[in-house]
């Protein structure tokens, strides 16, 4: 024995799993470590989890052999009303046993609390909830449910320390990964925006200002033939430089809020002080459903929106709806002003070509139509798998 | 004779199941009966006319599928704060069979006295109201956003030599360098001490000439800025009056002048 009792003994508190293991488990050797790495490495924790509670489900039955119980871990989302159960059973959970789980985990419950105790049509459960992790919008319990007796906790605290401890580093790893990438992102974002506003937008607002006064100077007939072209040159470069604020805009609204919800609250906001309109958000996502680059487009096209309500619509009322049907994503923005002639576009009306071809390119559909009882709808459809 | 009359008179037969639910359907309101599960147990018909779904259709199915995914924080909330006792009151958006959302007030409580649930609630449509709210406070924040963007001092102010005010735009900042709350009613600096020293007593006597004559005024002045710099002004402005023509206090707008 050449291990001193100091190094041995925090080893030996450790690892009860891996020695009981060899004495009585049949199950296969579990790597803590590796499973750990497996969680804080996801790309969607939401698909490794399962995994991993496959994994880890043998090792309980054994642990407890006279109570079986249930290993599982829920996504609890209280701002959303919303939790997600992932489990490493055959049989899926009913929807009211998490909606109860939901509804008892979203009080302010400290690990400490008492087994929760949740009937599921015949059946009566004791579930032991552990806070493993938190983030600013999701918090992960730690839950083991019996149908039958509870263990003792000191007996359960024994014979789960090593999961808990494997499940909780993975965990935390992986929403501290999520948090600097996030970080990382919005640091990047800042730069862009910074860079185009610096460079590219008073090139711009310059081009703009000069090329306006080049197709006013050339009204005069004996520059007719040029006409045209310096038409052209002023409405692009107007339609230009507007781009470039917009996208300056919708970049620092995603630096400041990541999910689509929080940008078009903002971005509400900020029209509302431009005007007496009614604006109305009508917001039934539960949660972010879109990649960066979709946020951008989608913000992009629903400002350029709500900035024609405020410039041409004469709208009293404006209602922004965010919904989700199946895997498609729906955005309207509808208004009850005069609606749109597209007889009567202006030539450096370009915005409507622009929201369509940003939609496209997110692998989405716009359609912009008259609503039956008078103003605008314009309508995002985005599917969700693209 | 008359106690021994009362005590005999016989007591009032209880109402049937079906006039209970007669008085029910008749409200106006939804009155409404959850369960454990936060199913619907019970509803009247008034149900139907709030949310467009049938009642039969939507028994047994969980009162919070109806309810705006935004405000289900609030419902549970409402519920922690149930679990102290008493009753509750809670705003929330009701998802219509139309798509289309309608606000609703709802006052919950434990039906009884020993358990938690079921628990009982009274709820109205408070649509019109909400929207009304909305356009009033549009209408409010527009105003208040245009006159807070004007490059101008927009003020209403007593008339005492001190110019104490009672209410100043956000513009007072661009204008003097002080914040409009500095400003307000009895505090340290007053416009009054910003008006220079050769120019006050020619401020206050032409105002007093003009809200005498109920007549508007229109002065130029020195001003001294937080920040020490003096700049000229252009002050416009005309009294406020009760209808007796009593003096209540003086409005008006202040711009920098060239």
């Amino acid at each position: 024995m050449g291990t001193k009792l100091k190094q041995w003994l925090p080893g030996w508190h450790w690892s009860p799993g891996r020695r009981k293991s060899v004495a009585r488990e049949s199950v296969a050797e579990v790597d803590y470590g590796r499973l750990a790495l497996q969680l804080a490495t996801a790309e969607r924790i939401s698909e490794e989890l399962p995994a991993v509670l496959q994994q880890l489900q043998p090792v309980l039955n054994s642990r407890l052999p006279h109570h079986p119980g249930s290993i599982q871990i829920l996504l609890s989302h209280p701002n959303h009303g919303e939790s997600i159960l992932h489990h490493g059973q055959q049989s899926k959970p009913a929807s009211s046993y998490i909606a109860a789980l939901h509804r008892q985990l979203s009080s302010n419950r400290g690990s400490s609390s008492p087994p929760l105790r949740i009937t599921d049509g015949a059946h009566q459960w004791q579930v032991i909830a552990r806070e493993l992790a938190h983030s600013e919008q999701q918090r992960f319990w730690l839950l083991f449910a019996f149908e039958g007796e509870i263990p003792a906790l000191e007996q359960l605290n024994w014979r789960t320390c090593d999961l808990e401890r494997c499940l909780q580093q993975g965990i935390e790893a992986w929403v501290q990964r999520e948090e600097k990438v996030r970080e990382a992102l919005q640091a990047e974002r800042a730069i862009y925006a910074a860079e185009l506003h610096d460079s590219l937008a008073q090139i711009l607002g310059y081009l703009r200002l000069k090329s306006a006064r080049l197709h006013k100077q050339c009204q005069a007939e004996e520059y007719a033939a040029l006409q045209a072209i310096t038409e052209e040159l002023a409405s692009c470069t107007h339609c230009a430089y507007r781009q470039t604020r917009e996208l300056i805009t919708t970049a620092r609204l995603t630096q400041q809020s990541e999910s689509l919800s929080q940008g078009v609250i903002n971005s509400i906001r900020e029209f509302e002080q431009q005007s007496a309109i009614v604006f109305e958000l009508d917001n039934r996502l539960q949660r972010n459903l879109l990649s960066p680059q979709q946020t951008l487009q989608a913000l992009y096209i629903i400002r350029e929106s709500l900035s024609n309500v405020v410039r041409h619509s004469h709208a009293t009322h404006a209602r922004v709806t965010l919904s989700l049907q199946g895997k498609l994503l729906q955005a309207t923005i509808e208004d009850n002003g005069t609606g749109i002639d597209p007889q009567a576009a202006r030539p450096d009306s370009f915005g409507l070509q622009i929201m369509r071809e940003r939609a496209e390119r997110i692998g989405g559909t716009l359609n912009i139509t008259p609503r039956p009882a008078g103003g605008t709808s314009v309508c995002l459809q985005l599917d969700l798998d693209h | 004779m008359e106690i021994l009359k009362r005590a005999l008179k016989p007591a009032p037969a209880q109402p049937t199941e079906s006039q209970l639910w007669q008085l029910l359907n008749s409200l106006n309101d939804v009155v409404i009966a959850i369960d454990d599960r936060h199913r619907i147990l019970a509803v009247n018909q008034c149900w139907e006319k709030t949310t467009g779904f049938a009642v039969e259709a939507s028994l047994e199915q969980c009162f919070t599928d109806f309810l705006h995914p935004e405000d289900l924080g609030n419902w549970q909330q409402v519920l922690e704060q149930l679990a102290e006792g008493g009753s509750q009151l809670i705003w929330f958006r009701l998802l219509h069979a139309s798509g289309e959302i309608r606000w609703c007030e709802m006052r919950l409580q434990s039906m009884r006295d020993d358990s938690f649930y079921p628990l009982s609630a009274t709820l109205c449509d408070i649509t019109p109201q909400v929207r009304n709210e909305q356009v009033r406070t549009a209408s409010h924040r527009s105003l208040q956003s245009l006159v807070d963007r004007l490059p101008a001092m927009l003020y209403r102010s007593r008339n005492n030599h001190s110019w104490t005010m009672e209410y100043v735009s956000s513009g007072c900042e661009l204008l003097t360098g002080h914040s409009a709350e500095s400003l307000l009613n009895q505090s340290h600096i007053s416009l009054g001490s910003m008006i220079h020293p050769d120019d006050a007593d020619n401020v206050w006597e032409q105002v007093q000439v003009a809200l005498q004559n109920q007549d508007t005024f229109d002065l130029h002045y020195r001003l001294t800025k937080a920040c020490g710099e003096e700049i000229r002004v252009r002050d416009k402005g005309r009294g406020l009056y009760s209808s007796s023509g009593m003096v209540l206090g003086v409005e008006g707008v202040i711009l920098q002048c060239n």
